[in-house]
């Protein structure tokens, strides 16, 4: 919400909005800090999928609530919504698209979607609070997906990533980030 | 991340010639494999087709360059692609008047550097792989394309030039059970 | 600053309200000559480019007319077939006007019926238990509020990314949609509201909104 304000003032003429600036900042803060209170920051869960709509990799960090499904069903159920998402968002949208990233947030969490040009999606699921995401997301497709497995001629471009390499090169991108990092102690 | 960062220091890891030593000898052996030059042409051509599916990935990774809604900016990237990965500059020409066929133009094909074809295989495309991994590379981004040499520096033509046609745009993988 | 539109979903998830506020037009015109140099394709019965972006043409934009005249549902207003008249190469050079496509009422109704199960797996998915569904969406050049009251409505504003106050925005119209629609004797529950007063202040709470950049709850 902060980084909301910030975007909004920076396009605007600020000498016209100084008084409003002052009496807007604080009611925005105050409904900012409230969320900020119950839920600390992490970063839950990351769904990678190809082209085809095919799982290849899941991981799983700090999430505390399971589906109740398998990994399968809950795999197919989320590229199903995504799919629809995507076309939902390009159907509704008041403007012609740039393709590629796109976030949601409910009160809990904030499910952040990137979609490379050759249709390789990343699924991150955050805190509602994490900023960076679409960098760090950016960051695990160039510095570890084409690293690990796409210069790996043992590893299949479709079939499930088995690579531990991979797995322990994610896991530490992610760790590293800031937005993991933030989780208070 | 070590690795990224010696790579963008250090491009030319690889001499040069050990590549172009390299993929003369790969040739040479489907030669004698085959002992069919049409085989070994689909053969090089296959071989492209599987490092551009992977080659695009790096592609994207590295100059990040957004979607193509036009062939004019796929010609775009493939000059660029040409220049990084070959270090080579082609021209890009030869536009067919419905906008959907171009050439790819090279004064010099740093593939074939040291290569003279023997009499009995002139109809050995030597450089195939380019223009597999063009169509695997364009296959990965939606675009269905075909590509192929029309002229090259091996059979006395004044240049290596390969033609590259759009085909169609695939569409996106829908859900299973999802019609 | 600007808001798009507003959607309002009753409880069982069917489009109840739906105003366009301010929806940029996007048209182009340009003469072309043979062999076309932009790839057209059927979608939906409506003539699309699908590959061949040129001069603020792009992907994905509907072809609206051939020299002058209407192109609706692939057809010319006077009953020639358009995929017919562009390939014959007699009526080269020829005029063609490209425009994004814009919701029909039915596609609103389906887009929002889509979104209903959106909502509710969004909630299914959460790592944290007892997520709400989907409060905001946001895409690089479009952001979607939704606020769903304790009674199941769904409020839905689309606006523009930087526009803000929209929580406020989004409030008012839930007091507009209970002063103006449910205390409306003649309105019935779950039905599509048809209320010039509704209207009216709802215009007014958006234009509002846009001045400001905030409502004025």
């Amino acid at each position: 919400m902060t980084g909301l304000i910030r975007r909004t003032f920076v396009a605007l003429d600020e000498e016209i909005f100084k008084s409003l600036y002052v009496a807007l900042i604080r009611p925005h803060l105050e409904y900012a800090n409230q969320p900020r209170r119950h839920c600390e920051m992490t970063i839950y869960n990351l769904y990678l999928f190809d082209r085809d709509g095919q799982l290849l990799y899941y991981a799983e960090w700090t999430r505390k609530k399971q589906s109740g499904m398998t990994k399968d069903e809950e795999a197919k159920l989320m590229y199903g919504m995504i799919f629809s998402m995507k076309s939902f968002v390009t159907k509704v949208s008041p403007v012609d698209l740039r393709e590629g990233y796109m976030s949601y947030a409910t009160n809990k969490y904030c499910l952040n979607l990137y979609e490379t040009p050759s249709k390789l999606k990343f699924v991150l699921n955050t805190d509602t609070h994490a900023q960076g995401i679409k960098e760090l997301l950016h960051q695990l497709y160039t510095q570890v997906y084409v690293e690990y497995v796409v210069f790996n001629p043992l590893c299949s471009l479709n079939k499930p990533i088995e690579s531990e390499l991979f797995a322990t090169k994610l896991d530490e991108v992610v760790k590293q980030s800031p937005a993991y990092a933030s989780r208070p102690a | 991340m070590s690795r990224q960062s010696m790579r963008a220091n250090d491009p030319k890891k690889v001499s040069g010639e050990l590549f172009t030593l390299t993929y003369g000898s790969l040739v040479a052996q489907l030669l004698k494999d085959y002992e069919n030059v049409d085989d070994v042409n689909r053969q090089l051509e296959r071989m492209g087709y599987n490092i551009g599916m992977r080659l695009i990935e790096d592609f994207l990774a590295r100059a990040n360059p957004g979607r193509c809604y036009d062939l004019r900016d796929t010609a775009d990237k493939i000059q660029q692609a040409f220049k990084l990965y070959l270090g080579v500059s082609p021209s890009i020409g030869s536009w067919s008047p419905g906008g959907d066929e171009f050439s790819v133009v090279m004064e010099t094909n740093p593939m074939a550097e040291f290569v003279e074809l023997p009499e009995h295989c002139l109809g050995l495309r030597y450089s195939n792989i380019l223009s597999g991994v063009i169509r695997g590379a364009c296959e990965m981004v939606q675009l269905e394309v075909m590509a192929w040499f029309i002229a090259d520096q091996l059979k006395g033509d004044n240049m290596t030039e390969i033609r590259v046609k759009f085909v169609k745009r695939l569409e996106d993988a829908i859900p299973a059970g999802e019609d | 600053m600007t808001i798009n539109s507003v959607y309002i979903l009753s409880k069982s998830g069917g489009l109840i309200y739906q105003h366009d506020h301010n929806i940029p037009t996007l048209e182009h015109e340009k003469t072309f000559s043979f062999p076309l140099e932009i790839k057209l394709e059927l979608q939906n019965r409506n003539v699309v480019v699908s590959y061949g972006q040129r001069d603020g043409i792009k992907v994905g934009h509907q072809l609206a007319a051939i020299n002058g005249v209407k192109v609706t549902t692939a057809q010319l207003e006077d009953g020639r077939d358009a995929m017919q008249v562009l390939a014959d190469e007699a009526n080269y050079p020829i005029n063609l006007k490209f425009t994004r496509p814009k919701l029909t009422t039915n596609e609103k109704i389906f887009q929002a019926s889509m979104f209903y199960p959106l909502y509710a797996l969004a909630s299914q998915f959460s790592p944290e238990p007892k997520s709400s569904g989907i409060e905001v969406l946001e895409a690089d050049n479009f952001r979607m509020n939704c606020l769903q009251t304790l009674t199941g409505v769904k409020f839905m504003v689309i606006s523009d990314p930087k526009q803000s106050g929209i929580d406020g925005l989004l409030h008012r119209i839930y007091e507009l949609y209970a002063d103006f629609a449910l205390k409306n004797p003649f309105y019935s529950l779950e039905m599509p509201i048809r209320c010039e007063l509704f209207d009216e202040h709802m215009k007014s709470a958006l234009e509002h909104s846009e001045k400001l950049g905030i409502s004025n709850v």
